[in-house]
């Protein structure tokens, strides 16, 4: 057995590879199901009548002050302990969602609050029903209000995605500590799990500066 | 400097207490976020509450019981914290 780091990268090429795939697909499947529950949890902070906004607002503090890996966990336990049938994936995926939803729910309500009321006032003056008011008043300027920290909370799922690992996800993290526990090169394979991690985050980040000039109004 | 403070003086009287006002808002949320990554020293074994729960729901099966109590137990701490830091800002502000 060959013992430099890159034969043994070269060994490892297919398990990092899928490993890279399933942080992505797992990412992208929590950030855009949290996404748009997100989008429902912030309205309902906003234009919900008392009892609903209660709830939400309870649910969203609740989320907010539980750490991921609890919710993790317990999305994984809970799940079975009810007779749903799961699995790893799919209860990781919930619970990450559920921890994106409250986060995107947050940013939507600073954004759409963040609004001068003079908007709304001015729609009203010119005559248009509510829902005209959102759509092309409102929603237009929370979108581009919160797309910089819905990029923030994007990076942090990818993130989150590593707590996957602890109930058996084979994600990047996961898939490392197998290569490692094989080779013994701790140091060489954390650091390019963590190049690995980075590199998706760049490219998150570009990509929402990218929207976000496409996106500005000209001035 | 106008009235004679060394430059040791304006950071000790003048600065520093002007930056905490301003960072506490912003500390306090880091403070809760450091607080719940706690939960993640229990990947590699130390026995902390997430630690914890995980043995009593792998030994008792209580799970649902089990998840409740625990992020109760964090959500409980975490709004003792932003209450105490509410109050710290509280009891820093300017009188106005």
């Amino acid at each position: 057995m060959s013992q430099t780091f890159l034969d043994q990268l070269w060994i490892a090429r297919h398990v990092i590879v899928n490993g890279v795939a399933m942080t992505v697909s797992i990412s992208l499947l929590a950030i855009l199901a949290g996404s748009v529950l997100g989008i429902f949890v912030g309205l309902a902070l906003v234009y919900g009548n008392g009892v609903l906004r209660l709830i939400v607002r309870a649910y969203t503090d609740v989320i907010r002050g539980t750490p991921v890996l609890v919710l993790v966990l317990a999305s994984y336990y809970v799940s079975s302990a009810v007779g749903i049938e799961l699995g790893p994936f799919a209860a990781g995926v919930v619970a990450l969602a559920i921890f994106c939803s409250s986060h995107v729910g947050e940013i939507v309500r600073g954004a759409l609050q963040a609004i001068p009321k003079g908007q709304t006032e001015a729609a009203k003056a010119i005559g248009l029903t509510f829902t005209q008011t959102f759509t092309s008043v409102l929603w237009p300027q929370a979108l581009r209000q919160c797309l910089p920290a819905w990029v923030n909370t994007a990076a942090e799922m990818v993130k989150a995605s590593t707590l996957l690992s602890v109930i058996g996800v084979a994600e990047l993290l996961l898939r490392t500590q197998e290569i490692i526990s094989r080779n013994f090169m701790s140091l060489q394979f954390y650091f390019l799990a963590g190049a690995l991690y980075f590199v998706v985050n760049f490219g998150i980040e570009r990509f929402g500066k990218f929207v976000e000039r496409k996106t500005a109004l000209p001035s | 400097m106008a009235i004679g403070l060394t430059s040791m003086q304006i950071r000790t009287s003048i600065i520093a207490p002007l930056m905490i006002r301003n960072v506490l808002p912003s500390l306090s949320s880091t403070i809760i976020s450091l607080f719940k990554d706690t939960s993640l020293a229990a990947t590699i074994a130390v026995p902390e509450l997430t630690f914890a729960s995980r043995k009593i729901n792998v030994e008792s099966f209580r799970v649902i019981e089990t998840w409740i109590v625990t992020s109760a137990l964090y959500v409980v701490t975490c709004f003792l914290i932003a209450a105490l830091m509410r109050l710290v800002e509280r009891r820093l502000a300017l009188p106005r």
